[in-house]
């Protein structure tokens, strides 16, 4: 059976190698528009999607800028990366960062840029509850939920570009297939929000991670009391309130679907050491 | 702290001790909270406690406590206990969910999608769709990355243990794929 094993090894290795070695001559290729292009409804790469989510990230830090406490962005990177090192896209180049804004938001670029505004932030209890947030962020970028709202909302555009039809305006890969119209059209998802099932489903996914990494999963719970105890008259909360479910349906929603079954994670202490933004 | 005065102390007295232990506790004033689905009122945060009561869908309760599952609540009769932190909103019940999606429908139905500006400060549609992109902000940010290591020992310092916890079997199979 050992030799069976090595035998397997040392031929899927062999295969391997050759193929690494073509790994960056073979994504030219495709970049630069190769017979395969053809094919329109090929996915896009794991470093197209990193680029398009920053390229979406540079619109919304436009709109406001990350809060300058650098001991704040380095906490939340710090509880976000943990998070995500529990889930299946640990190895994302994960980025976190609390914006400017007295607004109460966050929002998960494709490939892992995830931003919370200042507004929410200040919300927050404790650590478990900035968890629970950060984990339902994290959850539709391992979902990949904005990736395919962008290619819903890009249409036909999507097929047009990745058919080759915006070559080389840019050194930026992905400005070079899509142009800005992936960066416009992640934005967009932003202004009018995911379905209310990749909601629901983050919710529950999230507090899943939460418990993996050690938190009390209830502490989205808490966050999803604050929201709802926001009056939908506040501004603050008014796009929030329209791209998302209500807070007492995704309560609902989570008793429904998770009820007791992360009791046995929920005594998990609190490290009690959430950061006050300056 | 976060435990209410007996009722029977004299009014005045409770309000002054009341506004003291508020100012003394941050943010552990009694939140007000609705009842979402009937429910029980324990006497301990366990699902294993004494029922006290019997909570019904749409009853005012006041939330003084959050303990991993449960949130502990004193029931407009005065009647302490711990309830199932989900079974309980904290809006005002139908009038806020009412606004809420009043307010939802105002920004779907704008022709052709685009939204009501909100007219003050903050993330409005608008101002997201307006904006012009920031890109040393992103590469200000990819300053303040953590690497694994970081991360773990973040971890360990704060006494998080890792756990194996699988997904929960969702109801609705066959998630939209692309």
């Amino acid at each position: 059976m050992n030799r069976r094993f090595a035998m397997i090894a040392s031929l899927s290795l062999a295969l391997a190698l050759p193929m690494q070695a073509n790994a960056l001559t073979r994504a030219g290729e495709f970049l630069s528009f190769g017979k395969k292009v053809a094919d329109a409804n090929k996915e896009i790469t794991e470093a197209e999607e990193i680029e398009m989510g920053r390229g979406i990230a540079a619109n919304l830090l436009g709109a406001a800028p990350l809060v300058n406490d650098p001991e704040l962005q380095r906490y939340v990177n710090r509880v976000g990366l943990w998070l995500a090192l529990q889930t299946e896209r640990p190895a994302l180049p994960w980025r976190f960062g609390v914006m400017d804004s007295p607004s109460v938001n966050a929002f998960a670029m494709p490939g892992g840029t995830i931003l919370i505004t200042r507004g929410l932030y200040d919300r927050l209890r404790d650590e478990a509850e900035l968890a629970g947030v950060l984990a339902h962020e994290i959850s539709h970028v391992v979902q990949k939920h904005q990736l395919a709202a962008i290619k819903k909302e890009m249409g036909k555009a999507w097929q047009q570009e990745l058919a080759g039809q915006a070559i080389s305006r840019s050194n930026n890969a992905v400005v070079s297939r899509f142009g800005d119209k992936a960066f416009r059209a992640g934005t967009e998802v932003f202004a009018r929000g995911l379905d209310k099932a990749d909601e629901y489903q983050a919710d529950q996914l999230g507090m899943v991670v939460a418990a993996r990494s050690g938190y009390n999963p209830f502490g989205l719970a808490g966050v999803l009391q604050t929201l709802d105890a926001t009056s939908a008259q506040d501004a603050s909360v008014a796009l929030m309130f329209a791209t998302h479910p209500t807070a007492a349906s995704r309560l609902e929603r989570l008793d429904a679907t998770v009820g007791t079954s992360l009791d046995a994670y929920a005594e998990a202490r609190d490290p009690g050491r959430l950061y006050r933004a300056k | 702290m976060r435990q209410p005065l007996p009722s029977h102390a004299p009014k005045r007295r409770t309000l002054a001790l009341a506004l003291v232990a508020a100012i003394a506790a941050g943010a552990a004033f009694a939140e007000p909270a609705t009842v979402l689905k009937s429910t029980q009122l324990r006497r301990a945060p366990l699902a294993s406690s004494d029922v006290l009561a019997e909570l019904k869908a749409k009853q005012a309760v006041d939330i003084t406590a959050r303990k991993g599952a449960w949130a502990g609540v004193t029931t407009g009769q005065g009647q302490q206990g711990w309830a199932r932190i989900l079974n309980l909103r904290t809006g005002s019940g139908q009038v806020s969910a009412a606004g809420a999606n009043q307010l939802a429908s105002v920004f779907r139905t704008g022709s052709s999608g685009t939204s009501v500006s909100t007219g003050v400060k903050g993330l409005s549609a608008e101002q997201l769709r307006s904006a012009s992109p920031d890109f040393n902000e992103v590469s200000e940010l990819d300053g303040f990355a953590a690497n694994a290591g970081d991360a773990r020992q973040f971890a360990s310092a704060g006494q998080l243990q890792e756990k194996r916890v699988d997904y929960l079997a969702s109801p609705r199979s066959g998630r939209r794929q692309q």
